[in-house]
């Protein structure tokens, strides 16, 4: 009961102070850069509804579709690398080296390469957020326990039923906290993405504001990104305490 | 290979073997971990036929390589020379009617799956309908005495209790030859009497031919109708020792018999004597 009341402050109750704190400090507010919150929700209101479908649903879409390319990939190569330790060996100085590069320095690689599309969006921000949940799994897949596999063994246990069934829940644990950074790369990249070759999308709406001095606007694209973020992390953590909850701790 | 285990296909298997052949035969196997210099010879010259229904308990010192046999003897691990036969055939790789009960049980189980679920595990790959899988599952749970528990996670349950969910799913698979792995080390006096009488009751309900290893001359004295005596490095069967209690046992008379205490004298005896040999 008691954590269920402190759960409901941290949800609510303290949001609510920060925003109202925000409101009425800012309210006379003369500063071109901090503008009265009163300012930033009208121009929020602006936006909508067209900006939703022109900034929002484009953003989301690539940030959706960029990040299960990358977790897609980043499971399947880290279950196949982590189980083989001679694939492992061999490719692991080109992983290192791969995932050192900062994603953000691909962008106008993939600028020129493909254009700006949102087939080259999706394609950064798969390429750049895959390293995470790739060496995540592979740590996964490698500390699998063997009397595990022996039990597969023994009662003949078929391929998709090992994989689906006793692989890929064993390494569960690390394979989701390694999509957890993935996600947060993700989120990053789709704002950086839309910041430079772009019509549209909420990191486009953000940057026009910028070359406008708009600074209502700036804002508003922020919280709603901010948002966005804060929305997709809730719903992360709530599937994984389901797909955890034999783990019981968490 | 992907092989789809029936009911009827375990029966075929035991009616292709010659009627007169033994469940379990090991010939000259010897193993040896590791390659050339580096390796190390832990089994020698292991001999020893089980009989059908027959239960063989294996004893002998910690790191004498009683995993490493029974290893060998389910098929997943390759001995280095010498040859298992399970029911006449020569074993490569894990045959279909034998089930194991592993050492280091609670590890052996899916945390992510619930007590029935984990029961149930090996029968999904039996041409069985749901129903009758349930039903099983849910038999087998009832002769290890787990029906009230049968929706917690392993972890939720004590270290009896997970040994008891192993046996169960053991047993469902239907083996008819059943190997354990000390399976009762960790357990308390009175939850191991328990569970020793639980497992004498299932090879009298279902005929299985069981090799259960343990630390426990008392133990391997009372379960069995043969002890064998494994020691030496690399170890050898050093003595078989015959036990010739009436059945069914029981935890009171039996362990009172002259008879009792001149076996477990005998085994005692072997194993110093291997001791000293070497
Ligand atoms: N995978 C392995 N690689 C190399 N050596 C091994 C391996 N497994 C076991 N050994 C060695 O083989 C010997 C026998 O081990 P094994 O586990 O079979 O003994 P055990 O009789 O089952 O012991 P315990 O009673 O403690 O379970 C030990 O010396 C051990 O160090
Ligand atoms: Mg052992």
């Amino acid at each position: 009961m008691t954590r269920r009341l402190i759960l409901v402050a941290e949800l609510v109750a303290l949001p609510f102070l920060l925003v109202t704190v925000w409101w009425f400090s800012s309210a006379g507010s003369s500063s071109v850069f901090f503008p009265p919150l009163q300012t930033i929700l009208a121009a929020l209101v602006d936006w909508f509804p067209e900006g939703v479908t022109r900034d929002v649903v484009p953003s989301v879409v690539n940030l959706l579709a960029g990040y299960a390319i990358a977790v897609t990939a980043g499971v399947s190569a880290g279950m196949v690398l982590g189980r083989v330790r001679a694939l492992e060996d061999a490719f692991s100085p080109i992983i290192q080296f791969m995932r050192s590069i900062p994603p953000a320095a691909l962008l106008p690689f993939f600028i020129l390469a493909m254009g700006p599309t949102s087939t080259m969006r999706i394609s950064v921000i798969a390429v750049g957020a895959v390293w995470p949940t790739l060496l995540s799994t592979i740590d996964g897949a490698r500390g699998i326990e063997p009397a595990l596999l022996d039990v597969t063994k023994i009662y003949k246990t078929s391929r998709l039923r090992r994989i689906f069934k006793v692989l890929l829940p064993a390494a569960s644990p690390l394979i989701l906290a390694g999509m957890k950074t993935s996600l947060a790369f993700a989120i990053i990249l789709v704002v950086v993405s839309e910041m430079l070759a772009s019509t549209a999308g909420i990191g486009y709406f953000i940057i026009s504001s910028q070359q406008y001095f708009n600074l209502p606007d700036l804002w508003a694209g922020t919280i709603v990104m901010g948002l966005l973020g804060y929305l997709l992390s809730e719903l992360f953590f709530f599937v994984e305490r389901r797909l955890l909850a034999w783990k019981g701790e968490i | 290979m992907t092989s789809f285990t029936t009911e009827s296909s375990i029966m075929d298997t035991v009616q292709e073997a010659a009627p007169s052949s033994p469940a379990l035969e090991v010939s000259r196997l010897a193993k040896s971990y590791g390659k050339r210099e580096a390796a190390k010879q832990v089994l020698a010259d292991i001999t020893v036929s089980v009989a059908r229904g027959e239960f063989v308990c294996v004893v002998g010192p910690s790191g004498a390589g009683k995993t490493t046999l029974l290893r060998c003897l389910s098929g997943l691990l390759e001995p280095t020379t010498g040859e298992v036969l399970v029911n006449g055939h020569a074993v490569d790789g894990p045959p279909d009617e034998l089930a194991v009960v592993f050492q280091d049980y609670s590890r052996s189980l899916l945390p992510w799956m619930k007590v029935a679920a984990n029961v149930e595990f090996p029968l999904l790959e039996k041409k069985m309908s749901k129903a009758e899988r349930k039903a099983l599952v849910g038999q087998m749970l009832e002769a290890v005495g787990l029906t009230q528990h049968a929706g917690k996670y392993p972890r939720e349950l004590s270290g009896g209790m997970q040994q008891r969910v192993a046996i169960a799913r053991a047993l469902a698979y239907r083996p008819t030859i059943l190997l354990m792995d000390e399976p009762f080390a960790s357990l308390d006096a009175q939850t191991r009497a328990e569970l020793e009488d639980v497992v004498l009751q299932l090879r009298d309900d279902f005929g299985v031919t069981i090799v259960f290893v343990t630390h426990d001359i008392d133990e391997a004295v009372y379960l069995g109708d043969r002890v064998v005596v494994l020691s030496g490095t690399p170890a050898t069967v050093s003595e078989i020792v015959e036990v010739c209690f009436p059945t069914p046992r029981d935890q009171v008379t039996t362990k009172a018999l002259p008879e009792f205490g001149a076996i477990r004298g005998e085994v005692l005896t072997r194993i110093r004597d291997a001791k000293q040999q070497y």
